[in-house]
């Protein structure tokens, strides 16, 4: 009988000590995840990282986030975009990086005959889709149209002109993918190794989840949000995964929808067949220009630049008859 | 003979006590948190399922006003003073990936729950 109970008492023990072990296990194969959410770039940024990490680091990313925000935006009094903007067509010295994300801006605006220009800055003021539904007085439309010309632009070692005193240079089309790719590598500097840079649905990531798959990313349904939050499931790992939306930052007037992505041609939003432009690239400059320029180009032609654009890995594009094409290699799972 | 009796006992046991586990495990419902956000900080956490009554949380100052409601399994922003009430818009939510914003008044309503899809991040 002692026997008995002794060998089922080591039984227990023996299964206690297996559970216990594999629940340890489980553990130390996830490690520590931190999410750290703020609100910067007029946006909802969150910061989600996996494995051992300081979290000085992640405030310092934070930081990273705000300096370039104080160069590279419209609104900011005294940011590089400011200066130039208020600079009266005068040479502005400017932070090299801004330079960087011109350049690259400039690059777009080359392989798209002038319709993605960052020139166009007084046309988006106007609008200032986001906090305002109305639309702008045509008079006032028409003088800020005349403004936009990406040819304008030069740029001498560290300083930018622009030769029309009048015109506005805004960089809402590239300089948050560009900043997701700085805190990148500021975070692979100081040893992350997986990580997700969440700029307002502007994403960057680094390595894997904790389960050593690739990150799992939704992308939103542009029609029917409620009943169908999302329209396709995709698993990436190592790239920038941004969106561009003629449904986001939008509002309807008679039955005619006005939204953000606007045609330096007419001074109005795009007319365009693409409803949402999800892009994977190897950089987050490059996705965020190609998912905008797959908005202003249309499905046809956009799906060409796409293809042989440096740094392109796939696309989703959304079409307004709900049709969903896929370009390159998207992982999409569901 | 007796050899066996206890054996089956033993495992018979260890049977039933797995299978109530389950059971119980199964039927148990999933909590559903509502974390409240103000400035990236986060200020309140409110399990939906366990709200009874009606709850007011108001964020104001500095020339921002955010009134958020929870009740009995789902929250909203219900007053704000933004212009465009995007986030009032959103209505009523139990749960949900995307969480309820109000930029303007740097306000964030994120969900956790063990029954949301398996997603690490929204683009679009």
């Amino acid at each position: 009988m002692i026997r008995k109970i002794t060998i089922s008492l080591i039984i227990t023990a023996v299964l206690c000590i297996a559970l216990v072990a594999c629940d340890f296990d489980d553990r130390s194969g996830q490690q520590v995840r931190v999410t750290e959410p703020r609100f910067m770039l007029d946006t909802y940024v969150i910061l989600t990282i996996h494995g051992y990490v300081a979290e000085s680091v992640i405030e310092e990313a934070f930081d990273l986030i705000a300096e370039l925000e104080s160069l590279m935006s419209i609104t900011i009094e005294g940011s590089d975009i400011y200066r130039i903007n208020g600079s009266n067509g005068k040479p502005t010295i400017v932070d090299p990086r801004t330079i960087e994300v011109i350049r690259k801006s400039i690059e777009f605006s080359e392989i798209s005959d002038g319709l993605f220009d960052i020139t166009a800055g007084r046309l988006t003021r106007l609008w200032n889709f986001g906090e305002n539904e109305a639309i702008p007085n045509e008079t006032a439309l028409i003088e800020a149209q005349k403004t936009v010309d990406f040819r304008q632009i030069s740029i001498l070692e560290n300083t930018v002109t622009l030769s029309n005193p009048d015109a506005w240079i805004d960089l809402g089309a590239t300089a948050k993918g560009y900043i997701a790719d700085q805190v990148a590598s500021f975070l692979i500097d100081n040893g992350i190794t997986n990580a997700l840079i969440d700029l307002g649905g502007d994403i960057k990531l680094i390595g894997s989840r904790e389960d050593g798959n690739p990150w799992r990313l939704a992308i939103r349904n542009p029609f029917d949000q409620e009943s169908e939050p999302f329209a396709a499931v995709i698993e990436v790992s190592d790239a920038a995964v941004i969106s561009s939306g003629t449904y986001e930052r939008s509002f309807e007037i008679d039955g005619i929808r006005y939204h953000h992505i606007l045609d330096p041609n007419t001074a109005m939003s795009i007319l365009t067949d693409v409803v949402s432009a999800t892009v994977i690239a190897e950089s987050g400059v490059i996705g965020e220009g190609l998912s905008t320029l797959a908005i202003l180009k249309g499905s046809e032609a956009g799906t060409e630049i796409l293809k042989t654009h440096p740094g392109f890995i796939g696309a989703i594009l959304i079409l307004e008859d709900g049709e969903i094409i896929e370009i390159g290699d998207v992982g999409r799972v569901a | 003979m007796k050899s066996n009796k206890f054996w089956m006992i033993l495992f018979g046991a260890l049977l039933v006590v797995s299978g109530v586990a389950t059971f119980l495990m199964i039927d148990m419902p999933q909590a559903v948190y509502a974390q409240i956000f103000i400035d990236g900080a986060l200020v309140e956490t409110i399990n939906l399922s366990a709200v009874s009554e009606t709850k007011d949380i108001v964020s104001h100052g500095e020339g921002r006003y955010v009134r958020i409601v929870a009740e009995p399994g789902r929250i909203a922003i219900v007053e704000t003073n933004c212009y465009l009430q995007l986030c009032k818009r959103q209505g009523w939510r139990n749960s949900g990936v995307i969480p309820i914003v109000c930029l303007p008044n740097r306000v964030a309503i994120r969900f956790t729950s063990a029954n949301l899809p398996d997603i690490d991040g929204v683009v679009g």
